[in-house]
């Protein structure tokens, strides 16, 4: 080592970013239902039971939207406005059926999860033929879907506070394949690069830093006395087919993902597929 | 001791007519214009002298000045050995201590030991920015002394870049940068290995690595005080004062891992104690028996033999990371001093100090002082104190005394006639590049208005110690 970029590589590795613990507030729920009231408050009930043990009766004062209260987006937007919750519980496609279809979130939910600051949680549609079943169980076990990981102390706070005491918390970070080749082949082709060293170390660097944070996380929940237990996970794959099976083989129960992304007014490019095409599992959307 | 005229000691027997030793004069101003102007002429250091060693040569022998005969029939241990006339001018120890010890430093920094190090003491600053200021710039002194200037440059200047801006304290990094290049020069005094000069200079007046210490240290030690209490009120550097800002910084910095730059526990701890042992065998070389005789060349390259047996199956990427340039430079440089010792250029340069060392022992060290750190401040200080060790190594006075204060005047001149410009150290330049780097606007007249008050303060202690200790 004898440069300033390489010292400089050193020390920017070794100032790691950590976790800082903060307990978030659901004294506040609001449930969004495109039913009649009758059939909203019997869902209420299912989507309460379905939380108990992580939005607790006496600290979470819920409230329900249904069908006649909204018509538009714009509507909608405005009794969230009005009801500010600390949470926004509702599924995908309110007021059409092309939930059947897994192309979109549905407009209401596509502008809600982009202009509200306002955490959304996406339960399974209810016309399912197994959402019942699907809301039958609490969550125990839940996902933190990360961009980077490093960083994304918002992500492991809600993920957090959505883990039921004795339940588990993954951390996940999955470094996409097809992105990382691509790359790599771009770096292959740069005379000044070592391919070899690039191709050795990059992903390397990559899954360490997310690997780190996730470490440093699990320490800051254990020392914040959650009772719950926290693995990480850091690999290379496809990251829509990857999530895809740990949810078949029944490891996730619930999701948890960053929907915005500063640059842009869409969806987070890794969320919009997920949120959309993974329509059997419950999505925190932050 | 007062020196008089004319009592230089030539290296060549031969005459020379004035005619011919002003044309070599010439060659070797030109020369050090072009290395002054460097940076405009977008040459390496060794490209040029490389040039003006093979113009310098070739004039030699033009004028017959160099001694063919000599190095065609030498006899060594019984040997005839021929040899080409521009290698016997060369100081081949002098190169061997740069080659060694550069490659023990390459290999050892591998080891994360100096990461470590830094991170810790940046850990050990809580976030707190005079803390930081001061563990910052001590640590520049003591990198500068045991590695080199530019290397502790290197690793500090890196470090303060990536801390302040995880700190929230970018808007201090000038401030940081400037104070710390400015005490590499400082701590480039400590040791007898810590800069060229100083081994060129030590090496020449003999100089043991022990007595360089205990002579150099006090005056590193106040001026490293100074320049950081300067620092501190210059740039406006104190402590943090609520509670809030001390927690905040306290939390940030705990975020540093000091064993992120480790990759095997077991060569951490082999690169910690071979540094030291390597720096107890250099204070050590002239009483331990037969290395004794081996020098301080052997010992570096012996040391940098060993940190690459952990690395031999890739020992070719630390020869790739050598700085040729500069090797190349000292070869070369060497090569033209040669020559203008023939052509009797150091003696008319010698004839010309003489009103400086007729100065006596008190005005005299002072005046040489003053005036190497301003030679050293346009140009490379190497070629100044390499020319300056041959010329006082020539007066037969000097260099039967190690003590003599001329020395130490060369020495702390051509060291502290660093901080004067941007151009005057390599390690100086550095710190100015990492400023850049950050985006920060420092042209050269804003680097000498900066630095000027810092250059006069540690020339000034300079001539008081030296006058002090004389």
């Amino acid at each position: 080592m004898s440069t300033v970029d390489q010292f400089e590589s050193v020390f920017k590795a070794a100032a790691k970013t950590t976790y800082l613990h903060e307990t978030p507030s659901f004294g506040k729920v609001l449930l969004v239902t495109d039913m009649e009231e009758s059939e909203s408050t019997l869902y209420l009930n299912l989507v309460r039971q379905y939380f108990e043990k992580i939005l607790l009766p006496n600290e979470t004062k819920w409230s329900v939207l249904s069908k006649n209260e909204f018509q538009t987006v714009k509507d909608l937007l405005g009794k969230v406005e009005e009801h500010h919750p600390d949470i926004l519980i509702t599924y995908r496609n309110l007021r059409s059926d092309s939930w059947r279809w897994p192309y979109s979130l549905g407009e209401h939910l596509d502008v809600l999860t982009q202009v509200t600051t306002t955490p959304v949680l996406v339960l399974p549609h209810p016309d399912r033929d197994d959402a019942s079943e699907l809301l039958g169980k609490s969550p125990e076990n839940v996902m933190a879907v990360s961009g980077h990981m490093c960083g994304e102390g918002t992500l492991v706070k809600y993920a957090s506070a959505f883990t039921p005491k004795g339940g588990k918390l993954l951390l996940s970070h999955i470094e996409d394949k097809v992105t990382l080749d691509r790359y790599l082949d771009a770096i292959e082709k740069i005379p000044d690069i070592d391919s070899e060293v690039a191709r050795e170390t990059l992903l390397a660097r990559l899954l360490n830093d997310a690997k780190g944070f996730s470490e440093s996380a699990r320490e800051g929940l254990r020392q914040a006395g959650l009772d719950i237990s926290v693995e990480c996970m850091a690999q290379l794959g496809s990251r829509l087919e990857d999530y895809r099976k740990l949810i078949e083989e029944g490891q996730v129960d619930l999701l948890v993902m960053h929907a915005k992304e500063d640059d842009q007014l869409a969806m987070h490019g890794m969320a919009h597929p997920l949120a959309v095409e993974l329509r059997a599992v419950p999505i925190l959307l932050l | 001791m007062n020196m008089m005229p004319g009592i230089i000691a030539s290296a060549s027997d031969h005459s020379v007519s004035p005619g011919v030793t002003y044309l070599f004069f010439g060659v070797l101003v030109c020369m050090i214009l072009c290395l002054a102007l460097e940076e405009k002429i977008h040459a390496k250091k060794s490209v040029i002298v490389g040039i003006f060693s093979i113009i310098a040569l070739f004039l030699g022998a033009w004028f017959h000045l160099l001694p063919f005969e000599d190095v065609g029939s030498l006899m060594i241990g019984g040997h005839k050995i021929s040899m080409p006339v521009y290698i016997p001018g060369v100081d081949w120890e002098v190169i061997a201590i740069i080659l060694g010890s550069s490659l023990f430093v390459d290999v050892t920094s591998k080891s994360g030991l100096f990461t470590w190090v830094a991170v810790k003491l940046t850990k050990l600053s809580k976030g707190d920015p005079l803390r930081l200021l001061v563990l910052y710039g001590v640590m520049t002194v003591i990198f500068s002394a045991v590695l080199n200037n530019v290397t502790a440059m290197i690793i500090v200047g890196s470090l303060t870049g990536v801390s302040l801006k995880k700190l929230n304290q970018s808007d201090k990094l000038l401030g940081f940068l400037l104070v710390e290049g400015l005490l590499t020069n400082v701590g480039g005094l400590l040791t007898l290995i810590s800069s060229v000069p100083n081994i060129i200079v030590g090496k020449t007046a003999g100089i043991e690595f022990v007595d360089f210490f205990v002579k150099a240290a006090p005056y590193v030690v106040i001026a490293t005080v100074v320049t950081l209490w300067m620092g501190s009120k210059l740039f406006k550097i104190g402590f943090l004062t609520t509670e809030e800002d001390k927690i905040s910084a306290k939390k940030l910095v705990s975020g540093f891992d000091e064993n992120e730059g480790i990759e095997s526990p077991g060569f951490f701890r082999f690169g910690a104690i071979m540094t030291f042992v390597f720096i107890g065998t250099v204070a050590m070389t002239s009483q331990l028996p037969v290395v004794n005789e081996l020098g301080l060349g052997f010992v570096a390259l012996s040391f940098a033999g060993i940190m690459l047996v952990r690395y031999k199956s890739v020992a070719n990427r630390f020869y790739k990371a050598i700085d040729w340039d500069l090797l190349f430079f000292f070869v070369c440089l060497f090569a033209v001093i040669n020559v203008m010792e023939h052509a009797r250029v150091l003696n008319l340069i010698g004839d010309w100090l003489m009103p400086i060392l007729g100065l006596g022992d008190s005005a005299g060290p002072a005046a040489l002082l003053v005036a190497s750190a301003a030679a050293s401040s346009v140009t490379d200080n190497i070629p100044l104190a390499a020319m300056l060790a041959k010329i006082l190594g020539g007066i037969p006075e000097m260099a039967s005394n190690p003590d003599s204060p001329y020395w130490w005047a060369v020495i702390f001149g051509s060291n502290l006639g660093g901080n004067i410009t941007p151009i005057g150290s390599a390690s100086t330049l550095v710190s100015v590049t990492i400023i850049h780097k950050y985006g920060l606007k420092l042209s050269f007249a804003g680097f000498v208005k900066v630095a000027i008050p810092y250059a006069i303060v540690q020339l000034a202690l300079g001539v008081a110690y030296l006058l002090f200790t004389a």
